[in-house]
Formats: C-alpha cells, structure tokens, sequence
C-alpha cells in the first residue's frame, strides 16, 4: 500500500517537471495564422477615399490617421492631422494605446495600399482591432479627392452627387482655386463698398 | 468483489489516472501552423522587400518553362477559369492553409522550388505571401502588379516607363507641386488654417467698412 503511493507521487513529480521543462509560449494573445487568413477575406478593413474625407471635413474625433512611409516621404506630403509612423516602426510604439481608444478608427495609408495593409497584418497579429487601411492610398486621394475626373453625364446621380462632394472636398483640402475665384467674382462688390466708405468719410 | 482487495483497488485507480492523462495529452489541441518568424523577424523581412518578382521576369520564366517556379493564382475559381496564366495552379486565399496545401507547399520548400504567388492585382497576394512567410516558407514572391497588369501594361523592358505602373508604391502624382499648384501655401493644415485664411480677408474688408462708417 505504501509503495504504491510512493509510486504515484513519483510519477506525479515527473509529470510536474515535464511542465516546468515546456517551452514558454512567448505571445499567448497572438492570432494563429488561421485567423489571419479570415481577417484577410473580410473586406471591411478597407476604407474608402471618400469616407476619410467626409470624417476630416466632419473634423471626425474618432478618426486617427497613420502614415506608415517612410519620415523623408512624410515630409514631402500627408493626410491634414496624420501622425507619421513608418513601417519599421510600427511594433516599436506602444502608440496603438495612446491613440487608438475603444471607439476610435485607427486608419493607416502608404503611397498605395501595399505598405499600410502588411502594417495592418502585423497589427492584426497583435489582436489588435479598430485598425483600417484607406484603400489606393494616397495615389488614389490624389486621383478621387484632389483632382476627381467628372463622370459623363449619362452617369447615375449617385456618382454625379459624388463627384459634386469631391470637387467640394477639393477645395476644402487644397484651399485652393475655388475660393480664390470666388473671390475674383467678389472683387467689384469690395470696389463698391470701398467707394461706400469713401462716400459716407466724405459725408463726416 | 476484486475492490475488495486494497491494493488491486490501488492498480485500478493508477491505471485510469494515467489513462486520463494519455487520452488528454492525445486529444489536446496542438496548433499545427506555428509562426516561425517573430513579429520583428517579419518587419525585418517585409523591408529587405526582395520577395517581388518582376512581371517582365515572369515572362521569361513561363516562356522557357523554367522548372524551378511553381505559378499560383490565389483569385477565387471564376476568376481563375475566366483567364490565367499559362500553368498556373489554382489555390484560392480562403484554403491556402489547408492540410494538403501546406503538405505541397512544404513539398516545393524541400525541392527547392520559388513559388510565385498573384491575384487581381499586388495587394490581393500580399497578405497571403505574408501569412505564408511567417509561418515559415521563405521561397515564396509575389507578383507585382498581379493579373491585371500582366495581362494589359507593357512587359516589354525598353517599352516601359521610367517608373512601371506595377510599382504602386511609388508617388503617381507629385504631391507636393499638385497642392502648391492648386493653391495650397501650406499643405500640411490645408485643412484647418488655408480655409479660414482665404475668408479673413474678406471679413477684414467688412469691418473696415464699418469702421468708415462710423
């Protein structure tokens, strides 16, 4: 009887030594590569031009823009309001918590949607959520927002409607031409009421 | 009746305790994919960017038969039956992992075989290549510029652009000179600050007209 409980209880500290002889599972909370491969059929990442338009116009809170080029290309040219974050850098920060709270849409964007969707992956892997990439990148702002093309005149009034905001957009972003024609147009109007003034000192 | 006996109770209760614990550790959920490359080994191997193979080079592979690649189209089966490249396999995105898929493409990796991945354009086999590349497969490129320029741009080296458009990564646009020409004095709080700029002015003039008419 006593041997045989000696039996057990070494057999018992075997199996407790086998535990402390497992390998330490480094990242517990990562998602397996299955999940990955599920995450990448749901198209829902992928936010659109417009939409990142429409939220900066908004002046969006929720909305945290991620440039993930390079620091040289950031120079050059971003997002109004994007904080720049480049690629290699992207696990570096623990800028997920800093700026992507519960509610808030984390959108990455690079030249194209290349660069910002592989960041998107690698912090997919982190189990991280809330994390977008504007889709074409900045290729595509520049061709939908910045300089839209205006459809033919046949087109549905849902795309003519659109390209009716992009110009707008256009215009809010560049702060640009528009403005300044209507301005020109305005010009006789302040003439006048220069003249006005004039009149009414005259008058004093 | 045979319980009775302590020690045979003892044998009884041993041998289902061990059974317990064997059918346990066969029964556990073992992960069979396992990330080979950390997150940093994955940022470290996305930046060397080497695994992008070239269309015009594929061209001259498919054109010798070069055995050395095996062509995957990742794009779903309609797709591939509309048109793909010439001895291209077809394994869509959703069923990459499969069992009998990682057993073919462990098979390439031991064959020493570069396997081309591509879909409708770049991105579509990015993420696949990415997934496959952390857990473990190191001899797959993908496709730049995918099926779409493959089958319309030019492929022919001298007919090309100083920059191909399969390179999307690169500036399309001068941005800089396109918001400078549009307008813009300072890009970065276009805006924020540009807008109510061009309408200072304007207001400035107003209160200058009050101001004369007082």
């Amino acid at each position: 009887m006593n041997k045989a409980y000696y039996i057990l209880a070494a057999f018992l500290i075997i199996l407790g030594v086998g535990l402390l002889v497992l390998p330490e599972r480094d990242r517990p909370d990562e998602a397996s590569p299955r999940e990955l491969l599920g995450d990448l059929r749901n198209p829902s990442r992928f936010i659109s031009t417009d939409k990142v338009a429409e939220m900066l116009i908004d002046k969006d809170p929720t909305l945290v823009l991620v440039d993930v080029r390079d620091m040289y290309d950031n120079l050059d040219f971003s997002l109004p309001g994007a904080h720049s974050i480049p690629l290699e850098e992207i696990l570096v920060y623990d800028w997920v918590d800093s700026l992507a709270y519960e509610k808030s849409k984390v959108v990455l964007f690079s030249n194209s949607d290349i660069k910002a969707e592989q960041a998107w992956l690698l912090l997919k892997r982190e189990n991280h959520n809330n994390i977008h990439v504007m889709k074409g990148g900045l290729n595509c702002w520049f061709e939908t927002i910045i300089q839209p093309t205006a459809p033919p005149e046949t087109a549905a009034n849902d795309e003519i409607d659109r390209y009716e905001f992009r110009k707008g957009a256009s215009i809010y972003f560049t702060g640009g031409s528009a403005p300044i024609e209507t301005e020109a147009g305005a010009e006789p109007v302040v003439v006048r009421r220069k003249n006005k003034t004039q009149v009414v000192e005259g008058g004093c | 009746m045979q319980f009775k006996h302590p020690n045979r109770s003892f044998v009884a209760f041993v041998i289902t305790f061990i059974v317990v614990i064997v059918v346990g550790l066969l029964t556990l959920n073992w992960p069979d994919l396992k990330y080979q490359l950390s997150l940093e080994e994955t940022v470290e191997q996305i930046m060397l960017e080497e695994d992008q193979i070239f269309p015009e080079d594929l061209v001259g592979i498919i054109e010798y038969e070069d055995s050395a690649y095996v062509i995957i189209d990742v794009r779903n089966p309609f797709e591939y039956i509309n048109g793909h490249i010439n001895g291209a396999l077809n394994i869509p995105t959703n069923s990459l992992l499969d069992k009998e898929n990682i057993k073919a493409f462990k098979q390439y990796a031991t064959d020493s075989l570069i396997v081309v991945l591509y879909g409708q354009d770049q991105l579509e086999a990015n993420g696949p290549w990415m997934i496959l590349k952390q857990i473990g497969f190191d001899n797959f490129q993908v496709l730049m510029g995918g099926y779409h320029y493959f089958t319309t741009g030019p492929l022919d080296f001298y007919d090309m652009p100083e920059v191909p458009a399969y390179l999307v990564e690169e500036p399309a646009y001068d941005y800089y000179g396109i918001m400078e020409e549009m307008g813009s004095t300072s890009f970065e709080d276009a805006g924020s600050s540009d807008q109510p700029e061009v309408v200072i002015p304007s207001r400035k003039k107003k209160g200058s007209v009050v101001e004369g008419g007082c």
